[in-house]
């Protein structure tokens, strides 16, 4: 520990690799910096002032070679420790992170872009350059806006419950069918399986123009009961062959010791097996409520009439009409349709993501 | 006396012949719910595609049944029996007549193509990224999952405003970098920007659950497979494609079928970025056209044929494909 490179600051193994990244990124600055004073800035600025504009882009080219050594250095802080390659591990993996963080900034800069617009007036909207930093004049008027009118309350109510239906109605159906696929074998089994996973191959749009007819017949149009029904169909092939590969994890020999005590088949499935898929049912219900939320093709010709709309509908259609260039209303209105789901897949995340990976890992 | 899946049963034991009467029954709902929504539609739909099946008719039912009796004591043609008009094909010539329906096919495999193609390619490298020993990789999952959350249509208007004609923020981003050299871009006017600017979007909002797919595959690979692999000399590359590769081919195969799936069915986000414009009219765009604006059931009907023809000759194509494959690597 007495050798001259710990006495650099960060020296802790740990988390040496974020030292390494920031004078990597610092050194990189300077020599854009530097170099631009050099080739693009001493052309710009009057004759007398471009000797000296070039000196200070050569001085700023100095200090980023002083970083670049200085990030050298630190990555090879731990070279006589632990051999070469550990000395360029550091530098590896600060450069991963470096890339992860730029891409998470990449993928988030649409959702921040959409809050930052939804706060600003349409004054700051309406600039060149775009507006980045939040003035006197942001605010939350723009959501004050969209809820003071009673129809855009209304398509969250109607949403939420056509996704809720949608959640029931799908746990309700694929718990069954799961619990059958993964437990009991009868003609047709396969073929049954095989058709509905089939099921998302078919073109929506082509199944709707008959079903509207169908739906005409029967009633369905305007009701919630239509929505939730097309939803339900189109999300069930997922559900079950999650549900299925839920029950397969479950060892057949509880099936038995239930038995051997005198439970039948559907108290077997109702109280031993199904709240031991719990987390199971949160991430098909999740997925579910998500796909219903986001279904916009079925709800905009199910649904006709204006306070039976649901919010996807009801938001693209104020984008063509109302407020098709009021883009402050429209982001506001996107932020606070997008965020119940985004809410409520932070909070049940874990399950989510284990839950939808456990069906196509088996393949 | 077990009923094990995976085991020929002796259908003769009748408490074996309950359990499989038990089994189908859990399965009727399902079933119901598959017969109702999606296969009475499709077989109508394909009916009806071969007829002229306009807004007059959507209300009434395909047979008039009061004729029948005439029908069986030969007064009348067996045709009488129904209440559309026959219009030799006319649906379908008038597709292909035109060469509109090439060009939907173009437009649907163009679109379909560049949005799994490039996520199929950046999801794989950023799960490789995070397979790779990093700390806080659930972390970063998580928050890169995000946009997978955000609906569609915000998803469309969002993008939409992005590259806004005039204050797009994406059209000043690429003018000050230097990739453009006009500021004011509008991405509707060119049929490339077009394609591009709903590739993008999609992209975005699908690349996150592909490269979660994707690492939970990763995640299941074998490390000692890895291991051998590099004392035996392989790089880095020859690991990932002779090692890595095939381990998770069954990921890779679900998902990118999903993918090509759901993009094949998109409406949302191209409707909502680019309307009807030509150069993103797919097959779904120009269904939903000609049966609910133009009120042409018939032909919008067939358009939805012709799309099934084509997923039937895409699915027995890589059925083949991945015959062959299974084959090489067993």
């Amino acid at each position: 520990m007495n050798h001259p490179v710990s006495a650099l600051p960060v020296g802790d193994g740990r988390w040496r690799w974020a030292g390494v990244l920031t004078l990597y990124i610092l050194s990189g600055g300077l020599a854009f910096v530097g170099l631009r004073r050099i080739f693009f800035l001493s052309h710009r600025v009057p004759p007398e002032e471009s000797v000296a504009c070039i000196v200070l882009g050569v001085a700023f080219l100095l200090f980023s070679a002083g970083a670049l050594y200085l990030a050298r250095r630190l990555s090879n802080a731990s070279k006589e420790k632990r051999g070469f390659a550990a000395s360029r591990h550091a530098t590896a993996l600060s450069m991963r992170y470096g890339v992860l963080i730029a891409l998470i900034a990449l993928l988030l800069f649409p959702v921040l872009w959409m809050l930052i617009s939804s706060l600003q007036s349409s004054h700051r909207l309406m600039s060149l350059p775009p507006q980045f930093a939040l003035g006197s004049d942001s605010g939350f008027f723009n959501y004050q806006k969209i809820f003071a009118k009673p129809e855009y309350v209304r398509y969250f109510i109607n949403s939420f419950i056509t996704a809720g239906g949608t959640v029931l109605m799908v746990l309700f159906i694929s718990i069954p069918a799961g619990f059958s696929f993964s437990r009991y074998r009868f003609r047709g089994r396969n073929a049954i399986l095989t058709t509905i996973l089939s099921v998302q191959m078919f073109p929506i749009v082509v199944i709707l123009i008959s079903l509207y007819t169908f739906y005409m017949k029967w009633d369905l149009l305007n009701r919630y009961m239509g929505v939730i029904l097309a939803d339900t169909t189109f999300a069930l092939p997922l559900a079950i062959t999650l549900m299925k590969s839920f029950f397969d994890t479950l060892p057949r020999s509880l099936d038995e010791s239930a038995r051997i005590d005198g439970a039948g088949r559907m108290r077997t499935l109702i109280r031993i097996l199904l709240p031991l898929t719990l987390p199971g049912l949160v991430a098909v219900g999740i997925y579910t409520f998500l796909s219903a939320w986001d279904d916009y093709l079925m709800s905009m010709t199910i649904m006709q009439t204006n306070h039976m709309k649901t919010l996807p509908v009801g938001l693209a259609q104020s984008f063509l009409g109302e407020y098709a260039h009021d883009y402050g209303a429209l982001m506001a209105f996107s932020m606070a349709g997008s965020l119940p789901i985004v809410l409520l897949f932070l909070f049940f995340q874990k399950y989510m993501i284990s839950g939808l990976t456990a069906g196509a890992v088996k393949g | 006396m077990q009923t094990r899946a995976g085991q020929v049963i002796n259908p003769r034991s009748p408490t074996q012949r309950a359990d499989s009467l038990f089994g189908f029954v859990l399965v009727l709902p399902a079933l119901l719910a598959l017969l109702v929504v999606i296969a009475l539609p499709i077989l109508k739909g394909i009916f009806v595609s071969f007829f002229s099946y306009k807004l007059k008719n959507i209300s009434g039912s395909l047979f008039d049944f009061s004729r029948l009796p005439d029908v069986l004591s030969g007064k009348d043609d067996i045709n009488s029996l129904l209440t559309l008009q026959w219009n030799d094909f006319a649906n379908y010539t008038s597709l292909f007549k035109r060469g509109e329906i090439l060009k939907y096919f173009g437009n649907t495999l163009e679109f379909v193509i560049l949005t799994v193609g490039i996520q199929l390619i950046l999801g794989m490298a950023i799960a490789l990224l995070l397979n790779s020993r990093i700390r806080g990789c659930g972390l970063f999952r998580s928050i890169m999952l995000i946009p997978w959350t955000i609906p569609s249509v915000v998803v469309a208007i969002l993008w939409r405003w992005m590259i806004h004609q005039d204050f797009g923020v994406i059209n000043y981003v690429a003018y000050v970098m230097g990739f453009s050299e006009q500021l004011n871009v509008s991405w509707q006017v060119s049929n490339s920007l077009a394609m591009a600017s709903i590739v993008m979007a999609s992209v975005w909002r699908q690349l996150p659950y592909m490269m979660v797919m994707l690492l939970a595959g990763l995640q299941s690979v074998d490390s000692s497979l890895e291991e051998a692999a590099h004392i035996d000399g392989a790089n880095g590359w020859k690991t990932f494609l002779n090692v890595i590769l095939p381990s998770i081919r069954p990921v890779l195969i679900t998902s990118t079928w999903i993918a090509v799936m759901n993009n094949f069915q998109m409406y949302t986000i191209i409707a909502n970025m680019n309307g009807t414009g030509a150069a993103t009219m797919t097959l779904s765009i120009a269904a939903y056209q000609e049966a609910f604006k133009s009120y042409n059931f018939g032909k919008g009907a067939a358009i939805g044929v012709m799309w099934l023809a084509l997923l039937f000759i895409i699915t027995l194509l890589s059925n083949k494909l991945n015959d062959r494959y299974a084959n090489d690597y067993q």
